[in-house]
């Protein structure tokens, strides 16, 4: 029946053969499947798990905190605060019309899309077009800056390929008050003009950088942070000189002036007597440094910094000064007012000409007596003293655009010139630089250096007249603000002022113009001068021009509250 | 030993994580209120409040008394 023979059986039933090759190509398999994993493990591992951790994690910038900008008193003048960025990956996501969408992208919907351009208050055209993209771009801002309460409402549609980017955002809470002075940042966080670019270095931070891991839709794992590769580092904070009170209120005075006098522009500048602190630096026309859409570039300009002219008759007491300290005159002194030739040309005074002595050479602004007093002077004594006060130099605070004005050298006056730098013409300097000068008077005869950085103490004053000098003057023009002088409207009730006004004709190209600067400069209290204080109004046309009728005022006004304010008691009452 | 260690490690950077957020949302908010503040007292605001709302005034030269200490 069955037959079985080993042969036959071997011939049917044998297939060693074919199991020993199977057996081969599956050891064949297997150990090629070892070497690769072997490679792969051993030799390829670096650029696999390079690979893998591109995929879901990454390294995300953390923008720094830029240092905040406060005044004297640390109130914050410029603060950095959070603000979210809104940015958007096209490739990731097409939604092209009419296109079914990738799976990942199901939520991408129109009505989300409408959503995010009604709570961004962008188009909705803008919208469609930063997803429906043909470019090759792979990132590009949907918004920036905006208030993390509104992104928070973005994040809550969950939308694939949109990110958010942690930023700040300057602000300014005294805004257009102090906008000259702090300047602003542009969309990066970098200072453009001011302050914040003087200061960009210390106030800006170092970015930071950390890891984090992504989900399938490349969405940031929030409060999941891998590792921080590195700390970002904040910027320091920057204190000021300026004091934030005396800075509003010397803006608020000067910009009702300007508005009643309907004048170009105008500065006024307030520095501490003892130390050259500048406790307030404001100008007109302003700006508002929060939003600076359309404005022209010639308001950005500090011109109490930037802008110079001739100083006019607010030099006169420091011509007296010179001369006394020099003792080519005496404080009794007589002059004759009557107009002089001086090489072929004349000086005239505004009034009737008399027999005045140095103070009411003062007090009625004579040019003819100061020109008289300048010429006592050699030349050279002369400009040492002007230069000395810090005319002709720059005041060295940083600023961009900082002005050093101009001061001929004495080798190339005539006599003309030298009579008519007495009374601030020939000679040219920023607001500044005319209250730098007017310290020398205030505190007993030092100059000082001025600052915008708070300073306890100012080292480099400069010791141009003695103290007798100093306070015969300074008694000198306490007669400009009284009753019958050329500035009474400069007098502050209760306190003893001492001041000069300045009226300046406007010089223009190839002469002068019939525009008028209205100057005053001034400083108490008189008995022991604690703030300087200088005025500028740049072609007032209503309401008069001169010094003593609307820069006076503003003079009256600021000097007054700013006594008040810093609590300075008065000198000047009556039992 | 090495697993305690390891466990125990993961439990204070998780720890450390957590009081780095809230430090980071403190200072949000704290950014917040110095801006809020110094808004509210915007000198003009302030001005405002007081002259029109209060009713306060400058007080004239002669009803001021000092007094010597």
């Amino acid at each position: 029946m069955f037959n079985f023979s080993k042969g036959a059986k071997k011939s049917r039933y044998d297939f060693s053969g074919r199991r020993k090759s199977l057996l081969a190509f599956m050891y064949m398999a297997m150990l090629i499947l070892a070497v690769r994993a072997t490679y792969l493990q051993i030799f390829d591992k670096q650029f696999l798990q390079g690979q893998a951790r591109s995929r879901h994690v990454s390294n995300v910038k953390i923008a720094a905190y830029r240092g905040i900008i406060k005044d004297r008193n640390g109130k914050p003048l410029a603060v950095s605060a959070p603000v979210e960025s809104v940015w958007v990956n096209p490739q990731f996501c097409r939604v092209k019309a009419g296109e079914k969408p990738k799976r990942l992208c199901d939520e991408l919907s129109l009505e989300k899309l409408q959503q995010v351009a009604t709570i961004l208050e962008i188009p909705f055209e803008k919208v469609t077009k930063a997803f429906d993209t043909t470019s090759r771009r792979k990132f590009l801002y949907l918004k920036r800056r905006i208030n993390p309460d509104l992104a928070k409402k973005v994040k809550a549609l969950r939308l694939a390929g949109v990110g958010f980017r942690r930023d700040f955002k300057r602000f300014y809470p005294r805004g257009e008050v102090t906008s000259h002075l702090l300047g602003f940042t542009n969309i990066d966080d970098k200072g453009q003009e001011g302050l914040e670019l003087i200061y960009d270095e210390h106030l800006q931070g170092v970015a930071g950088k950390k890891r984090v891991i992504r989900d399938g839709r490349r969405r940031a794992i929030e409060d999941y942070d891998v590792e921080s590769i590195k700390e970002a580092e904040a910027g320091k904070d920057l204190q000021l000189s300026i004091d934030e009170r005396l800075q509003y209120l010397a803006y608020r005075e000067l910009k009702a002036a300007v508005l009643k006098h309907e004048a170009k522009s105008g500065s006024v500048v307030i520095l501490e007597a003892e130390t050259g602190d500048i406790l307030a630096m404001v100008n007109q026309p302003s700006f508002n440094p929060n939003t600076r859409k359309g404005m022209q570039i010639s308001r950005y300009r500090n011109r109490a910094l930037t802008d110079v002219y001739e100083p006019g008759s607010t030099l006169k007491p420091l011509v007296v000064a010179a001369a006394l300290e020099g003792h080519y005159i005496t404080e009794h002194q007589k002059f004759n007012s009557a107009s002089i030739k001086v090489s072929g040309r004349w000086v005239k005074d505004g009034h009737r000409s008399s027999i005045m002595d140095v103070q009411t050479v003062l007090k009625k602004s004579s040019n003819v007596g100061a020109s008289k007093i300048a010429l006592s002077m050699p030349a050279e004594y002369f400009w040492n003293f002007y230069y000395s006060v810090g005319f002709g130099t720059s005041p060295a605070v940083g600023f961009p655009g900082e002005a050093s004005g101009f001061l001929p050298e004495y080798t190339s006056w005539s006599k003309f010139e030298q009579a008519t730098l007495s009374f601030g013409y020939h000679v040219s300097m920023s607001t500044l630089q005319l209250a730098k000068a007017y310290t020398a008077l205030a505190d007993d005869g030092l100059v000082h250096s001025v600052s915008l950085l708070k300073r306890e103490k100012d080292e480099y004053a400069d010791r141009v007249l003695s103290k007798e000098t100093a306070v015969t003057v300074r008694t000198m023009i306490e007669s400009v603000v009284q009753r019958d002088g050329t500035a009474y409207r400069a007098s502050v009730k209760g306190y003893r002022v001492a001041g000069k006004t300045g009226t300046v004709k406007k010089a223009v190209a190839g002469g002068y113009g019939s525009d008028y600067l209205s100057l005053f400069v001034g400083m108490a209290p008189a008995s022991d001068p604690k703030l300087v204080i200088a005025v500028m109004v740049d072609s007032p046309s209503v309401g008069g021009f001169y010094g003593g009728v609307v820069a006076a005022p503003i003079f009256s006004k600021v000097m007054g509250g700013a006594l008040r304010l810093l609590k300075i008691p008065p000198d000047d009452i009556k039992e | 030993m090495v697993i305690y260690a390891k466990y125990n490690s993961r439990l204070i950077f998780i720890e450390i994580q957590k009081a780095r957020h809230e430090l980071g949302s403190l200072e949000v908010e704290w950014e917040r209120l110095m801006l809020e503040e110094s808004m509210l007292s915007e000198h003009n605001r302030v001005e405002q409040i007081g002259r029109s709302d209060m009713g306060l005034i400058n007080v004239k030269r002669k009803d001021i008394r000092y007094i010597k200490l």
